[in-house]
């Protein structure tokens, strides 16, 4: 398995892969919904983060086929608090299709890399509080909980 | 009292905003980390919001002190790729622990709560320290459903 920087031509496979993981993250979640031309708008966004110089986009690649990628940001930290920068988890997704094995520890591997090399201490990353294997598979990378987002009907 | 913040407060609000970090900070060293002129930038953030017509802080004043407020917003909080989604973001509230379990900082969220229903909208989230588990016991026992965890790795240092 090949693990690289985004390309321009990357960006259909892996608007694909998006499309596929949010379709599922939209069931337990109903009140997202995506817009009829949400694989498009993605597809925009993620033009931009190949270009952004403060954006890490890799993706992995197994026989000449894009079978993952993973997005990070140097973002600014919160005001007047510390760290004065963070590393933030914008994508993550896997192709859900078909096991890569490895292919989850070696993209966070490299993104943690170049965060590293930015002087980026810490990774930030959000994820749906009904979709708790995704917590656990963070959980085995060392992160923690720091805290929870909640909602209430008004 | 509980009543609008004006620009005249924006100092004292900066400065409960560094008692609240300053207290959260000894449940989660690693997440707050004030910098030295924290409250003066949170001073000048609270200043901006008075004059966003989407954002709403009030303040409690006893005896003339203000000794809590919140400080609410209007966002939407979905990306391009899904159908806008307005919703009311309570990003802080503090209330000094001497004037604690009177029902003030109920009082706080309900005035929120009902400047958000004006505005026409149907839910408000926030987020909680994880490490906080007094009040993430207070906002379940009101109804709060946790809809998104935020967790944190550390990053080893490049030689």
């Amino acid at each position: 398995m090949q693990i690289r920087l985004a390309k321009s031509a990357d960006l259909p496979a892996a608007a694909q892969l998006w499309f596929d993981r949010i379709t599922l993250l939209q069931q337990v979640d109903p009140h997202v919904k995506l817009l009829p031309d949400a694989r498009e708008k993605w597809s925009d966004v993620a033009t931009s983060w190949i270009k952004d110089e403060q954006v890490s986009f890799l993706v992995g690649e197994e026989n000449g086929t894009l079978v993952g990628f993973a997005v990070v940001e140097v973002a600014p930290g919160k005001p007047g608090m510390h760290p004065q920068w963070r590393g933030i988890l914008l994508e993550m997704v896997l192709d859900l299709h078909e096991t890569h094995r490895g292919l989850s520890d070696q993209l966070l591997s490299r993104a943690k890399r170049w965060l590293a090399s930015a002087g980026v201490t810490q990774l930030e990353v959000d994820m749906p509080a009904r979709y708790p294997v995704e917590a656990a598979f963070w959980r085995a990378q060392g992160a923690a909980a720091c805290s929870e987002r909640l909602r209430l009907p008004i | 009292m509980i009543r609008l913040a004006e620009a005249v407060d924006a100092e004292r609000i900066g400065e409960l905003w560094a008692e609240m970090v300053t207290y959260h900070a000894t449940l989660d060293p690693q997440t707050f980390r004030p910098a030295a002129s924290g409250a003066e930038l949170y001073a000048r953030s609270i200043l901006d919001r008075l004059r966003d017509t989407d954002a709403r802080v009030l303040v409690v004043e006893l005896d003339g002190a203000v000794v809590g407020y919140v400080n609410g917003v209007i966002a939407d909080i979905t990306t391009e790729m899904f159908m806008p989604l307005r919703c009311g973001l309570l990003a802080d509230i503090y209330l000094q622990a001497a004037y604690r379990r009177r029902g003030l900082g109920r009082q706080l969220v309900e005035r929120l709560m009902l400047w958000f229903r004006s505005r026409g909208l149907r839910h408000f989230e926030w987020q909680v320290s994880a490490g906080n588990r007094e009040a993430l016991s207070f906002w379940k026992a009101i109804g709060g459903e946790t809809t998104m965890l935020r967790m944190r790795a550390s990053i080893p240092e490049v030689d």
